[in-house]
């Protein structure tokens, strides 16, 4: 068993439009993350971290070593580089940042582990959009197989970069203005309503094994149960199958790891992007893994955080069920008991968090809020 | 102004928050006997020069050995003086 013991998220629900880029779309952001960057003294992904670099935890983290620890650096799709970005016209997001060192992610992440004490082994990965649930198979490997006592997860990435923007309105991956001046709003596994809009979010989190926990020297707030990331035979690097091969993979994968029945999977995380691709072999996916169980998603709410999203959403979740609730998908136009058009109580059982990243890959992490 | 009060207000920022640093209290400290390290100097000289407006070509040029070296460029390539030390703090925050 392992333990999520601390986290700490950063997420938003303001939304502005950004009308001056070349794909023009709402986003969900921290516009304060932005502030006085012209001058190249200030990076907006290290203003991102901030949020959830919560001083006291990282103090506390460092005093009080509990043996082995790691530190992984969850980067997502690696945006955070900012070297050479794509600027056909200067944005209200365009800047350059003075000191490029700290714009390679393993720069950020040795000075970031010495700081919370993880110096036994900092690494970054860059799995795109599944980074940080991706994240759940080494915080795994490294405590059950190399005895770790501790590992440390911080993801974020910047998702309203130019870079991000124009590739995802290019590719016509997020909602644009175009998309929403038609009447769609974002929401997932939804007839009518579909898609995403990017945003910026962060999570920082210590994930414990059982001799800390039993030493008395952390406080379990979850376990993960299992986590295992899958790939799928397809041709289209930024495709996915419909019958959700990569999504199956990975949920077998974890259940396997876990040694526990489909059966006892009650609610469910989705990665739940809304896209016509993603409802289908999402949805799939779960219908033929699954018997019973609520899904929900968070993305409408928050925007897609991209790298960070699988292990933020999580913790999120974990937010949500310590009320009692699991959230609906926002604007479902049907009712849903199943992929949720309202909230409900929380049935209990295994929580099954699911993300998926361009390159076909797809991450499946099982936790239980019973310790 | 006192350059070097301001300069370790300055070095206070650069340097990470969990690490030790030891005030300068001579202009002629060198940087390698310093609790600096090479990417806190170099924070150090963007800070240093966007204070007293001195253009980044310039900055990158900047291989000041002491406190004193430092000081030496500064009054050489500047553009301006910070108002304050108040006024320079605000400024890179």
């Amino acid at each position: 068993m392992i333990y999520l013991t601390n986290y700490r998220t950063a997420a938003s629900t303001h939304v502005d439009l950004l009308d001056d880029i070349d794909y023009p779309q709402k986003v969900h952001w921290f516009p304060d993350t932005y502030k006085r960057v012209s001058s190249g003294l200030f990076y907006a992904p290290h203003k991102l971290a901030e949020k959830v670099l919560d001083s006291e935890l990282v103090k506390h983290l460092r005093e009080n070593k509990v043996g082995k620890t790691a530190f992984i650096f969850a980067s997502g799709n690696s945006h955070l580089a900012g070297i050479g970005p794509r600027i056909k016209k200067p944005t209200q997001l365009t800047y350059e940042y003075k000191f490029l060192p700290f714009t390679l992610t393993q720069v950020y992440a040795g000075r970031m582990a010495q700081a919370l004490g993880a110096t036994d082994h900092i690494v970054t990965d860059s799995t795109a959009c599944a980074s940080s649930l991706k994240a759940m198979m080494d915080v795994q490997t490294l405590i059950k197989m190399y005895g770790f006592d501790r590992v440390i997860v911080l993801s974020f990435e910047d998702a309203v970069s130019n870079s991000v923007l124009e590739f995802f309105g290019e590719a016509q991956a997020s909602l644009t203005k175009k998309d929403e001046e038609a009447g769609v709003l974002p929401s997932a596994f939804d007839e009518v309503n579909h898609g995403f809009r990017v945003g910026q979010g962060a999570v920082l989190a210590v994930f414990d094994s059982p001799k800390v926990v039993f030493a008395g020297k952390s406080t379990p707030l979850a376990s993960l149960r299992g986590a295992y990331t899958a790939s799928e035979e397809c041709s289209n690097a930024i495709g996915q199958l419909e019958d959700g091969q990569g999504f199956i993979r990975a949920i077998e994968g974890a259940l396997e790891v876990a040694k526990e029945s489909a059966y006892r999977v009650s609610v469910v995380k989705t990665h739940g992007t809304g896209t016509l691709s993603n409802n289908k072999s999402e949805k799939a996916a779960l219908l033929t893994t699954l018997k019973d169980f609520v899904a929900t998603s968070y993305k409408a709410k928050i925007g897609h955080t991209m790298g960070a999203s699988g292990l933020l959403e999580t913790c999120l979740l974990i937010d949500d069920l310590k009320r009692g609730v699991v959230p609906k998908i926002e604007n479902r136009t049907t009712h849903d008991t199943q992929f949720l058009s309202h909230d409900v109580s929380d049935p209990g059982g295994l929580i099954l968090s699911l993300a998926a990243g361009m390159g076909n890959v797809y991450s499946a992490a099982l936790l239980s809020m019973e310790i | 102004m006192n350059f070097i009060e301001l300069f370790n207000k300055v070095a206070k920022v650069a340097r990470p928050a969990h690490l030790e640093f030891i005030p300068f209290t001579s202009m002629e400290e060198r940087f390698t006997e310093s609790s600096l390290d090479s990417l806190d100097l170099l924070m150090m000289s963007f800070y240093m020069c966007e204070i007293y407006d001195i253009d980044d070509e310039t900055a990158k040029e900047l291989n000041p050995e002491t406190v004193q070296e430092f000081y030496d460029a500064v009054q050489l390539h500047k553009k301006r003086d910070p108002e304050s030390i108040e006024w320079a703090m605000e400024f890179i925050k």
